[in-house]
């Protein structure tokens, strides 16, 4: 349901609405007319390949880009006439860093509270908790370029944070960080969300999606192809195991017509790579004894879980997209 | 602050998604990063004068006495040092609005971050010109401060000469900016940069338009430089006419007409 | 052996980058190098110069234009080598890296440094050759020695470009730096090492800093070529203290990229 045009009742539980939502640009379409709605408190994901229109869709929602066709509200306003407004009450993680690099850490902090209207004084002891926050305070008075990736990004998001937020929008928060600074980041974002900011945010790690969101859509071709909660998703769109036939390159040949008899479930399906076999399965041990009764001789095998990465490469299919 | 100020009108006409009133931040950010290149700021205050000190006594004995504005005999140092002024207000303020905007534009990022907030472009082109205006303006107070101690101020007009150059540098400032919105890469600037050397060499800053044929004469009153020069130097001689309200609205039309383009082409460029 | 094949001319191949990656830009290279010295020949030679000769050139030796001619060639040659200098050293280091992609390969941090400053040379050696084919259409070269200005200047231009690139190779970070460079070092010199007028004419401080200066001993050699009259032992003093400048500088730079590419 979209909002009536008017600042919400504090109850109201739909922060953001969209309807038809529909950017172009000159004769491609970004974003080819998608519906979705964020609830208050609630974790909300993006997924979808490079060039999905993930980051089309972000910087509708953060009012820097408008929208071609369509009804977008964000916090029961229209962002074509309230964009300062909204904007107000929105922190903005963008996919690449823009940190002041003529400013130090603190600096950055400060300034970027200046840019909303707050008032110095109550701002230096909000810049103290936010460095905290970012585990920055030793760094505060450094120049931020020499920043490992990871301080960078904790003290964007840091930084978004300076105007406290209903709505935080993160497009790719931890592409490019390392394994510990994801951890340290997703530690972070998980308390945003328990003391009750709304996270909006788009990635391509389906262990981040997992982690992180209650809710998400897949998109592709600037569509959604999917929505729901991870777990939903995963029961929809893939089965309970997957078993994983690992061959020497190109030995996988002619394993569909041998496999035919060892499915049987309703959803069951071969995925058939060059150098592996997918079996999705609700059985992954008794379908690997049945492959082998059927005469494949793999190098390896391997029975998983199903995970959200199978739902998408199931939904966006394998093809490199770049 | 004076651009808030005459802006404070603005709020009125400009929708906000485009003007938030609050541009003095940018001024705020700028003293925070000058802070660390302060080397950068002090320098720029010795460029006229190295000119002044080096061409006026150097050049003094080979040229002689200069006629100036209304006939005025005057050494070749007094000459020149109002030339200097209006040029240094030039190169200060295109080099603010063209390098530096659009290493912030294109490298820094620090625009597209300051639109994620709930400033609007305007703020943005009005802070940075607002932040030009005044390093330039503190440059050309000290520079004139220096003319009088050489006692190379003629007469006591000269001491319109600051609020004029401070006219000058906002029409270079405005069009600036304007222009590094088209700009594609440090390849275009460095034309920008380079279109500025004749400017500063023939709009008359070393000698009066006269040594031109009459034609060259006319395209040289074209460019906005010599309508600095003229201005600086009539005021230093005190020859008042109500022919400086000429130079003054052609450096009116730049700043309103690069402001307005400014906005438009950065709402364009941030903000699809 | 190939590869001994290869380090013997490597120096060579730097030279190469920086040619291919300023072919980019050829067109307007190309467009500055001809219409800078248009520029100032018209304002200054012809411009300024209906002043001074109106009031008496009896003390240049030569009207303004001969003049000031050879001494903006030196100038011009001074500028762009530390314009490059700067800016190839501070690139190839940290903007772009590409000095690192090089020391991976056989190419050694010396002829890094090497075809770097080669590369300037050159580059001096086509512009000034330029500047001086547009002073002789204004009738600004008067004698057939003038061509010995074009060295003179490149070597000038070098002497002081060298160090600047020492300077610039141990520097991590360019904005004080390019900025106290070019506003403290480069414009006084283009100021105070007689461009424009003898520096005779300064107070004493003045002609101290020309005589320091590596441009004031580039100008004197280039005016020499171009209108003579100089004593032998001045040239040579002039030629010798710009051998002692690059005697210093090259071996600085060298050590500068050195530490910077291994460490």
């Amino acid at each position: 349901m979209v909002a009536p045009e008017q600042e919400p009742a504090a109850a109201a539980p739909v922060l953001i609405a969209a309807r038809g939502l529909t950017k172009r640009f000159g004769d491609l379409v970004a974003v080819a007319g998608i519906d979705f709605e964020v609830r208050r408190g609630e974790a909300f994901g993006f997924l979808g390949p490079n060039g999905a229109g993930k980051s089309s869709t972000m910087r509708m929602i953060g009012c820097v880009a408008p929208a071609t066709s369509g009804e977008l509200r964000i916090l029961g306003l229209d962002p074509q006439r309230y964009g300062p407004r909204i904007r107000a009450r929105l922190g903005v993680v963008p996919q690449q860093d823009t940190l002041d690099l003529e400013l130090t850490v603190r600096e950055n902090l400060y300034i970027y509270g200046r840019y909303f209207g707050l008032p110095r004084e109550g701002l230096r002891a909000k810049v103290d908790e936010l460095l905290r926050f970012a585990q920055l305070s030793d760094r505060a008075n450094a120049k931020v370029e020499p920043l490992s990736g990871g301080m960078k990004r904790r003290l964007t998001i840091a930084r978004s944070l300076v105007n406290d937020p209903e709505i935080l929008l993160l497009d790719e928060p931890t592409t490019g960080l390392d394994p510990q600074a994801r951890h340290v980041l997703w530690d972070r974002l998980y308390r945003l969300k328990q003391s009750g900011v709304t996270l909006v945010l788009t990635t391509h790690y389906m262990d981040e999606a997992e982690q992180l969101c209650d809710r998400l859509v897949v998109m592709d071709g600037g569509r959604i192809v999917a929505e729901g909660a991870p777990a939903a998703l995963i029961a929809e769109h893939s089965t309970r195991e997957v078993a994983e036939l690992r061959f020497e390159p190109g030995g996988s040949a002619g394993a569909v017509e041998r496999l035919a008899g060892v499915l049987s479930g309703a959803g069951e399906r071969v995925e058939v790579l060059p150098d592996r076999v997918l079996l999705y399965v609700e059985d992954g041990e008794g379908a690997v004894v049945s492959a082998l009764d059927a005469g494949l001789r793999p190098l390896s095998t391997l029975v998983r879980r199903s995970t959200l990465e199978d739902v998408f490469l199931r939904l966006t299919g394998r093809s490199l997209v770049d | 602050m004076s651009v808030d100020v005459a802006a404070g009108g603005l709020l009125r006409v400009v929708p906000s998604a485009v003007y938030a009133g609050r541009s003095r931040v940018l001024v705020e950010r700028a003293t925070h990063a000058y802070r660390h290149t302060w080397l950068a700021l002090v320098s720029g205050f010795f460029e006229p004068l190295f000119y002044l000190v080096a061409l006026g006594a150097g050049l003094r004995g080979l040229v002689g006495t200069v006629t100036g504005p209304g006939g005025t005999p005057l050494s070749y140092p007094a000459f020149l040092a109002p030339a200097l002024l209006a040029s240094s207000a030039m190169n200060g303020a295109v080099f603010d609005s063209t390098v530096n905007v659009f290493f912030r534009l294109k490298y820094n990022k620090l625009y597209e971050a300051i639109l994620a907030t709930s400033l609007g472009p305007l703020d943005v082109a009005l802070g940075e010109i607002t932040w030009a205006l005044l390093r330039g303006g503190l440059y050309s107070a000290g520079f004139l401060v220096v003319m009088a101690g050489l006692g190379l101020t003629a007469s006591p007009w000269a001491v319109a000469i600051l609020p004029a150059a401070l006219v000058i540098a906002l029409g270079f400032a405005a069009v600036g900016m304007a222009v590094t919105t088209f700009v594609r890469g440090f390849q275009d600037l460095d034309i920008v940069q380079f279109a500025l050397l004749p400017m500063f060499l023939f709009s008359g800053s070393f000698y009066g338009l006269d040594v031109y044929p009459r034609w060259l004469q006319f395209v040289v009153e074209c460019l906005p430089l010599q309508h600095g020069i003229a201005l600086l130097r009539a005021l230093n001689v005190g020859a008042i006419s109500p022919g400086l309200l000429g130079h003054l609205a052609y450096f009116a039309v730049m700043a309103v007409g690069g402001l307005a383009l400014t906005t438009v082409r950065l709402e364009r460029l941030l903000l699809r | 052996m190939t590869v001994a094949a290869a380090s013997r001319t490597s120096a060579w191949r730097v030279v190469e980058y920086h040619a291919v990656n300023a072919r980019r830009y050829l067109t307007s290279v190309i467009v500055l190098s001809v219409l800078t010295p248009l520029v100032y020949l018209l304002a200054l030679g012809v411009g300024l110069g209906t002043l001074v000769n109106r009031h008496g050139t009896g003390t240049l030796g030569a009207p303004y234009l001969a003049f000031v001619a050879p001494g903006l060639l030196a100038a011009a040659a001074m500028q762009t080598a530390a314009t490059h200098a700067a800016n190839l050293v501070m690139g190839g280091f940290k903007w772009i890296r590409v000095f690192y992609g090089m020391s991976a390969t056989p190419l050694t941090s010396r002829q890094i440094c090497d075809g770097t400053l080669g590369f300037i040379a050159l580059r001096l050696v086509g512009d000034a050759a330029l500047y001086l084919a547009i002073m002789s259409s204004f009738g600004a070269a008067r004698r057939w020695e003038i061509v010995f200005a074009v060295p003179a200047a490149v070597g000038a231009a070098m002497a002081f470009a060298a160090p600047v690139a020492a300077i610039v190779a141990s520097m991590q970070s360019e904005r004080n730096l390019f900025n106290v460079l070019f506003r403290f070092v480069v414009t006084p010199m283009f100021l105070f090492s007689g461009t424009f007028y003898p520096v005779s004419r300064l107070p004493e401080w003045g002609r101290w800093l020309a005589a320091a200066s590596p441009l004031w001993h580039g100008t004197e050699l280039a005016r020499a070529a171009a209108l003579g009259g100089a004593s032998s032992a001045s040239v040579l003093g002039h030629v010798g203290y710009l051998l002692a400048w690059l005697a210093v500088g090259v071996p600085l730079a060298r050590w500068r990229f050195r530490v910077r590419a291994y460490r």
